[in-house]
């Protein structure tokens, strides 16, 4: 029996209320009886666990006495003792506390009347025995509680975790949000993830949060080199006293995550690493997702741009945009604070506005003089006809209404729809300011060109009517930032 | 004038009133380690949901938790902080008989 079994029961053993209770009824029935109770270590010594304050008297000293001296094993697992005591006619009993051959301690009681003797040497055995077997169920169930509960919490925390990571599908915003909550969960000061490269020679730090060696976290390391290096290789993870790498492991490697110095003057665990492995699992999910991800939108991407570079070849500017302008949309939509998925659909419907066009007649595209009514009502199609182009791609759905209605007004007297104020999708509102700005800057045969101030006061003067106020003051705002105006003035040139 | 740091400016007997307060406190106090939902988190303490993401929330107001948000779920797990921490662990040791005895 180890001896922090026996010190936690007997805390148990004092601390129980059935025990407390019984004494007090046995004190009724038998008449003031002090009690004692005793540890017994490995050496068949007695130890005084508990006694009665009221024994600490004079005559208590004797009974210790008395009991300390019986203290002896062999007899403790059998027998219940009667000692001869020094005072009157009251004697002491000795009852061991046993169960299956341990012997846990005893119980001593003083004070005892003759004829008391036969009754409490029936019922007291009876309560040690129920008392041995509910402090032996506490314990095992606490053992179990210490064992499976921070096991539980892991489990519990590890399933947040997913679900916390699963549902972005962005690279840039995912990677630092696992490296913080492997900080958080094995409260560590610092953690890196490192991904392979395409030829599966080098790991490079993709993300690094807290405060950390550098040496612990370079920008690269080459497979089989230094700490991450050989957890890549072998696809092994390796535990240190300061630091933990584990392999992001799928069919292969896909990185590695570290994480460096526990808080306090702790040192990592194997249950740390047991944590850091099962967190590597749920990660290397969400990372390849996005990865994939990621891969899809390059195609997406990849797709509209080589539409948009075979209508640039059959006629520059006429159906596509300048690279300024594109950026100038995406700048003000940053600006205005538009969520990522909106920003991304934005990019796509900044690509194409007017690629609609290419289904108009080549002379009314030509054409020099003002558009007959006739003329214009064919040119208001266009976005309609992008629109429907667009309608079988299932992953460009959500760019249509930006397509649709960029042409029309804030002030209600726009293209096709004639939608007024908030009714007109924010993108499309940002893409009829970009795209009036860059007609008024760009180079037309037609008409001479506008400076950039010149352009931004007509711009100033029909905030309200044409454009959206909102819009329009974002995009005045960049300009006082002189990089930006450097950048237009560059991709102007 | 120098700022306050957020375990300077925490008063622990303000913040935590209720035995849900004590009770969040002292889960992640003993599990630091713990990223869990309201919902995880009422089962480990024993309280109602609504009640307990009230509490969280309170306490994530006051920096003594941190809350990880997403699109669909909310994250509670403990602070970083290790000022705040050495107070709130006094703060447990003097007080819990008091709220051992408190009711709701």
């Amino acid at each position: 029996m180890s001896r922090n079994y026996q010190k936690d029961f007997f805390k148990k053993f004092t601390d129980n209320n059935l025990w407390k209770k019984q004494k007090e009824k046995f004190k009724i029935l038998f008449g003031n009886l002090s009690w004692f109770l005793f540890s017994v270590n490995s050496k068949s010594n007695f130890k005084l666990i508990e006694c009665d304050k009221s024994c600490q008297e004079g005559l208590t000293k004797d009974c210790l006495k008395i009991f300390l001296d019986s203290g002896d094993r062999k007899n403790l697992n059998i027998i219940i003792k009667q000692l001869r005591c020094h005072y009157k006619n009251k004697g002491c009993m000795l009852f061991p506390i046993v169960r299956g051959g341990r012997t846990y301690g005893a119980i001593g009681i003083c004070n005892v009347k003759k004829e008391a003797e036969k009754q409490i040497s029936i019922f007291l055995p009876m309560l040690i025995d129920f008392l041995i077997d509910n402090i032996q169920k506490e314990l095992e169930l606490t053992k179990i509680c210490n064992t499976i509960r921070p096991r539980a919490v892991a489990l519990s925390t590890v399933h947040t975790l997913h679900r916390l990571i699963s549902s972005t599908l962005d690279l840039e915003e995912l990677l630092p949000r696992i490296a913080r909550f492997c900080i958080q969960i094995l409260r560590a000061n610092a953690s890196s993830i490192m991904l392979m490269n395409k030829a599966k020679t080098k790991l490079i730090k993709k993300v690094c949060v807290g405060v950390f060696p550098r040496r612990f976290f370079p920008d690269y390391i080459r497979v089989g080199k230094g700490i991450q290096g050989r957890v890549a290789k072998y696809a092994t993870p390796m535990l240190k006293k300061q630091i933990i790498s584990v392999p992001l492991l799928e069919e292969e490697v896909v990185g590695v995550i570290t994480v460096f110095k526990k808080n306090g003057k702790v040192n990592f665990t194997n249950f740390d690493l047991e944590i850091l492995n099962t967190l590597a699992e749920q990660v290397v999910i969400a990372i390849r997702n996005a990865q994939l991800f990621l891969n899809q939108e390059k195609i997406i991407l990849g797709a509209i741009k080589s539409l948009v570079r075979m209508l640039e070849f059959k006629s520059p500017y006429k159906y596509t945009h300048s690279p300024f302008y594109v950026n100038s949309v995406l700048l003000i939509a940053k600006e205005l604070g538009i969520s990522k998925e909106e920003l991304r659909n934005l990019h796509y419907a900044a690509l194409l506005p007017d690629a609609g066009k290419f289904t108009l007649p080549e002379d009314i595209l030509k054409k020099r003089t003002p558009l007959t009514k006739k003329e214009f009502e064919i040119v208001k199609q266009h976005p309609i006809r992008l629109a429907e182009m667009v309608n079988s791609l299932e992953i460009l759905k959500p760019v249509i209404p930006i397509i649709l209605h960029h042409h029309e007004r804030y002030d209600g007297t726009g293209y096709p729809s004639r939608l007024k104020g908030d009714k007109i999708p924010i993108g499309a509102r940002i893409i009829a300011v970009a795209d009036a700005f860059e007609a008024m800057i760009g180079k037309r045969p037609y008409r001479k060109t506008k400076t950039l101030k010149e352009a931004l006061i007509e711009l100033a003067k029909y905030s309200g009517t044409q454009f959206d106020p909102k819009v329009v003051n974002a995009f005045i705002k960049l300009f006082k930032e002189k990089r930006y105006e450097k950048k237009i003035t560059k991709s102007r040139d | 004038m120098r700022k306050k740091l957020p375990s300077q400016e925490i008063n622990l007997r303000r913040v935590i009133k209720s035995n849900i307060d004590y009770k969040i406190l002292n889960f992640f106090h003993n599990s630091p380690s713990s990223i869990d939902t309201a919902r995880g988190i009422s089962t480990w303490i024993n309280e109602k949901r609504e009640d307990t993401k009230k509490s969280l929330d309170k306490l994530a107001k006051f920096k003594i938790l941190l809350s990880l948000k997403n699109r669909f779920v909310v994250g509670y797990s403990y602070t970083q902080d290790v000022n705040i921490v050495k107070k709130i662990n006094r703060f447990l040791g003097n007080n819990k008989s008091n709220f051992n005895k408190l009711k709701e």
